[in-house]
């Protein structure tokens, strides 16, 4: 069996969903667009449509992922959420009424609570699925520190990944809590040997950090992944993925983790902010308000760089986007991950390019991931030996 | 409450999700199934709750992998999609679903070669049902389950006929409220209605009864003509019988086939002919005369075909499924039982299940609901003769065989129907008081009556058990207890104390065990019941069962030396034993040889 990574065509945006050898599902963000509501939108494929066909149904016949993890609650990370998935207690889930799209059940939630807290104070009003989201991380939260026993059940289970050392809200709650630096190894409650996840962002130290880091880009969620493959369950790709987290976290995450560079490491990178230079440097390509643009002189940040180029042989670097005209930022910071990739002999990847009818696809397998989906039956297998008793439990 | 048995972390979840990603790694077009799909299979045998339908890269048809809510210990079912091929193809039921192997590696074991070795499976079927030679092969093992799923709805019937005999004959046939009867004839069919309390239609159908040599194949006959062709002219003789009966009535046709060791019916109803130029009965009833050959061409022409599901409901199927060999030894055997309590009772309708035809039940009280705790009656039955309410009982239950009640004591019996005693080929005695099985012993004797008696009581507190077959040469009751009735070589010792309760205010005197005490005592009695029915053991032959040693200290009683001669050492648990059996040579027999 494999692991699989899968990389939805949703023009620029997120949308994610990893496999793990156990079979559990966790979608990372999603931006489907309402295609029928918007003429605008008609090109992009149906991703609605994608995932629901790679996901399973459980014994009530309702579709489900085992963990929806949002990275932050920009438009371009969640747009969809509430046309698609079911929120709110899994009781109330119901067939979908005509010409409405079926509802997928989120047995677990992976939420930042900082990016909600700050983007009330720095982004302004969130969008209508941002809140909606939020609803539903609380409505969990309020269930486990109420010690309601259908905290445990799948459809009402929530982490919370991300520390916020001046803030009290967590107190009661400290089970469902992922710190910065520590590793998730659970799904639904139970540990799932085929996987583990290191947090690395989001953090803040101090009011003053916070007020430093300005947008809900910066309070992205940053996690690298360690995905197995085969029997024994033994790692055979690390995955880094970090939302639209910018240059200031990249730096304070290479500074963090400097010294303990496995961490950063990885073979399939997804390219944060979708392939956006503002990941990689503090200057601006264009102009842009009357200021002048550096253009390809813009300086890229070392330590930024150095967290984002820790990839391994044949690494996979993909960007969820259009392939970008080549004298823009995106154009540019291409090109940086282009020569990180090509440095240990692996390729960069556009999704809107490489895989634009259907999600491009990274196949994790036990000699580590490949792009190869060829399908091939192997049906003979060894006869079963009998273990030498013929009394039958029950006659 | 969280879904434990499915939910997140379950082993069902586990295997479900590393079975998912198999298939998706595998497999083209993986798609999980919608609930109403899954509503194709989840009848209550299959049990299928989630499944996904798959292409295997390089067919061109699909196949549904459908989990059951025993998945993982149960095997992953398969169907296939395409062409409806129910009842075209063998192994293939309703809606695609494959019937294939129960043995092969279980999804627990190793999942990866479970899904491989079910696709390989189902695969191979589908290639061999390309043969017609396999598809006929194949379908005609398993004739019974085509025949009776090309049944249609309501077109069922029970047989009670008599297998044993295989010669071709006129049978009867009625219907019922539920189904349709057929028997050997009318009396058979009434008996066993009337044995459930129901009563007999007044007219049966014309029936004939035939062995076939081949069982039938896919694909069945669809009409009258490929039925007598393909079926009936196994065994030319039904051809007479057909020319003897009216085309201008219904007729039904049930046909034996041998399979597997044993003996399957399948049925079929030719409808009568109304039209078509042919002539209707005359006033006067007599019909037209035609030959047999053109009375055969006849119903081929124009008799509609119905297939019948036929159930056997005759004495050797409900007692062991026609595998028994027994069961030909047992059904003619006559059992009189002495005393229904809560001993003889059980062991009447034990007997009656392992498929005694004739048993007479004698006991001259009514049923009170203090025996209830211990009796196979019920409340119902309360205030009520014990002897006739249980051999009501029992033929509503065994309607083929024969139960007969009599509420009188025994002594009465021999008095005023002494002739019950005469063919008997066994009297049990779980009357359990020694002054009337002594009586009894004595008449035995005294009157030269061949069958053996076999006694069966229960020890103080139900501590131990007794089966013990006499006849009336050899040692006689009194050897075993003394006029007072006192075990002459008991196994327990409860110094000296009876144990013996009794009801309130000059009630009934009891020994205070319960239903799993006389559980025990009831297989033994039977068991030596069926041994000396069936010729494996000769009397005189004593059985003991005896209790765990814990068990009788809890009851206040100790094991005697002479039980110490029997147990084995070290063993402390239940056990039953054979104890020899000799005359005493103290008894009032005993002194007067």
């Amino acid at each position: 069996m494999t692991a699989s990574l899968e990389f939805f065509p949703v023009g620029s945006g997120d949308m994610t969903l990893i496999r793990l050898e156990s079979g559990k599902t966790i979608l990372i963000d999603i931006n489907i667009r309402q295609k029928a509501d918007q003429e605008s939108e008609k090109d992009f494929p149906d991703v609605a449509d994608m995932l629901k066909k790679r996901l399973d149904r459980d014994t009530d016949g309702r579709l489900y992922v085992d963990v929806f993890m949002l990275s932050h609650p920009d438009q371009d990370h969640i747009s969809g959420l509430s046309r698609n998935f079911h929120l709110g207690a899994p009781s109330q889930w119901k067939e979908p009424e005509e010409g409405k799209p079926e509802k997928i059940m989120i047995r677990e939630m992976w939420s930042s609570p900082l990016t909600f807290r700050r983007a009330d104070k720095v982004d302004g009003s969130l969008t209508a699925e941002a809140e909606a989201w939020k609803k539903e991380a609380k409505r969990r939260v309020k269930l486990f520190r109420d010690g309601d026993k259908t905290s445990e059940e799948d459809g009402n289970y929530i982490r919370i990944l991300g520390e916020d050392v001046h803030h009290e809200k967590t107190e009661g709650i400290k089970r469902l809590l992922v710190n910065t630096g520590h590793t998730l190894d659970e799904i639904c409650r139970k540990k799932d040997s085929s996987f583990s996840a290191i947090l690395l962002s989001p953090k803040t130290v101090s009011a003053e950090e916070a007020a430093e880091l300005p947008g809900k880009n910066n309070s992205s969620i940053v996690m690298q992944f360690s995905l197995a493959a085969g029997e024994d369950n033994k790692i055979a790709a690390k995955f880094l993925t970090g939302g639209d987290a910018e240059t200031d976290i990249w730096k304070r995450i290479w500074e963090r983790n400097k010294e303990i560079l496995e961490n950063l490491e990885y073979h399939i990178l997804q390219t944060p902010h979708h392939c956006s230079l503002g990941a990689l440097s503090y200057d601006r390509y264009n102009d842009l308000n009357g200021k002048p643009g550096k253009g390809e002189d813009c300086e890229i940040d070392s330590e930024a760089y150095n967290a984002l180029s820790q990839a391994e042989d044949n690494a996979f670097i993909i960007g969820s986007m259009d392939v970008p005209e080549r004298e823009n930022g995106r154009g540019l910071a291409r090109r940086k991950y282009t020569k990180i990739a090509e440095d240990v002999g692996g390729q960069m990847l556009c999704t809107m390019d490489d895989s634009k009818d259907k999600p491009l696809k990274i196949n994790i397998t036990e000699s580590g991931p490949t792009r190869s989906d060829a399908k091939k039956l192997v049906l003979p297998v060894p006869e079963k030996v009998n273990k030498g008793t013929s009394e039958r439990g029950y006659a | 409450m969280p879904d434990t048995q499915f939910g997140a972390g379950s082993a069902f979840d586990l295997y479900r999700g590393r079975l998912s990603n198999w298939l998706r790694a595998n497999m083209e077009n993986v798609c999980p199934l919608l609930p109403r799909t899954i509503g194709l299979y989840n009848d209550k045998d299959k049990g299928i709750i989630t499944g996904w339908e798959v292409k295997p890269p390089g067919f061109d048809f699909s196949l549904r992998i459908l989990l059951s809510d025993a998945f993982p210990f149960a095997h992953i079912k398969i169907s296939y999609v395409g062409e409806c091929r129910y009842l075209q193809w063998p192994h293939v039921e309703e809606n695609g679903f494959l019937c294939l192997p129960i043995s092969g590696w279980r999804p627990i074991e190793d999942l990866v070669l479970s899904i491989r070795e079910r696709i390989g499976l189902a695969l191979q079927l589908l290639d061999d049902c390309q043969s017609g030679e396999y598809v006929k092969s194949e379908s005609a093992k398993e004739f019974l389950s085509y025949w009776g799923r090309s049944a249609p709805t309501g077109a069922k019937a029970l047989s009670l006929v008599d297998l044993s005999c295989s010669a071709p004959r006129l049978v009867s046939a009625i219907k019922t409220d539920k189904c349709w009867l057929v028997a050997d004839d009318k009396d058979a069919i009434d008996n066993w209605l009337s044995n459930q309390g129901k009563m007999p239609p007044s007219e049966s159908l014309q029936a004939i009864f035939a062995c076939i040599e081949s069982p039938p194949a896919l694909p069945l006959p669809g009409n009258t003509k490929q039925f007598l062709s393909q079926i009936v002219d196994q065994c030319p003789q039904i051809n007479s019988f057909i020319g003897q009966l009216s085309i201008f009535e219904p007729t039904f046709l049930f046909l034996a086939v041998q399979c597997n060791g044993s003996t399957g019916l399948i049925g079929a109803k030719l409808s009568p002919i109304q039209e078509n130029g042919f002539q209707k009965p005359k006033r006067n009833g007599r019909e037209p005369h035609c030959s047999a050959r053109r009375m055969r061409r006849a119903w081929a022409c124009f008799s509609k075909l119905t297939l019948f599901r036929v159930e056997r409901a005759d004495s050797e199927w409900v007692h062991g499924r026609g595998l028994d060999p027994t069961h030909q030894i047992l059904a003619n055997k006559r059992v009189v039982i002495l005393g229904c309590g809560s001993l003889g009772s059980q062991v009447a309708a034990r007997l009656s299940q392992a498929g005694v035809g004739h048993i007479t039940l004698i006991d001259p009280e009514n049923l009170t609901p203090s025996n209830i705790g211990r009796h196979s009656l019920g409340m119902e039955s309360v205030q009520r003769s014990k002897a006739t309410q249980l051999a009501s009982t029992l033929s509503a239950k065994f309607p083929h065989g024969s139960f007969h009640g009599i509420p009188m004591a025994y002594q009465a019996v021999l008095r005023e129907n002494p002739e019950i005693f005469k063919d008997a080929d066994l009297f049990v005695s779980c009357i359990a008081e020694t002054d009337q099985d002594q009586s009894w012993d004595a008449w035995q004797r005294s009157e030269g009556i061949f069958a053996s008696t076999v006694y069966g009581w229960l020890g103080t507190q139900g501590s131990t058990g007794h089966a013990l077959a006499l006849t009336n040469d050899g040692p006689g009751l009194s050897c075993f207890f003394d006029p007072d009735g006192f075990l002459r070589n008991p196994d327990t010792d409860f110094q000296g104390d009876t144990r013996i309760k009794v009801e309130p205010g000059c009630g009934t005197e009891f020994q205070p065990y319960g239903p799993l005490a006389a559980g025990q005592v009831e297989l033994l009695v039977t068991r030596l019941c069926l041994d000396i029915l069936t010729k494996k053991v000769f009397p005189p032959h004593h059985r003991i069962y005896a209790c765990s040693t814990n068990d009788l200290t809890e009851l206040g009683g100790q094991w005697t030396n002479q039980h110490g001669h029997h147990r084995p050492d070290g063993y402390e648990g239940s056990f039953e034993y054979i104890p020899p059996v000799s005359s005493c040579g103290d008894c009032y027999r005993c002194r007067a040889q």
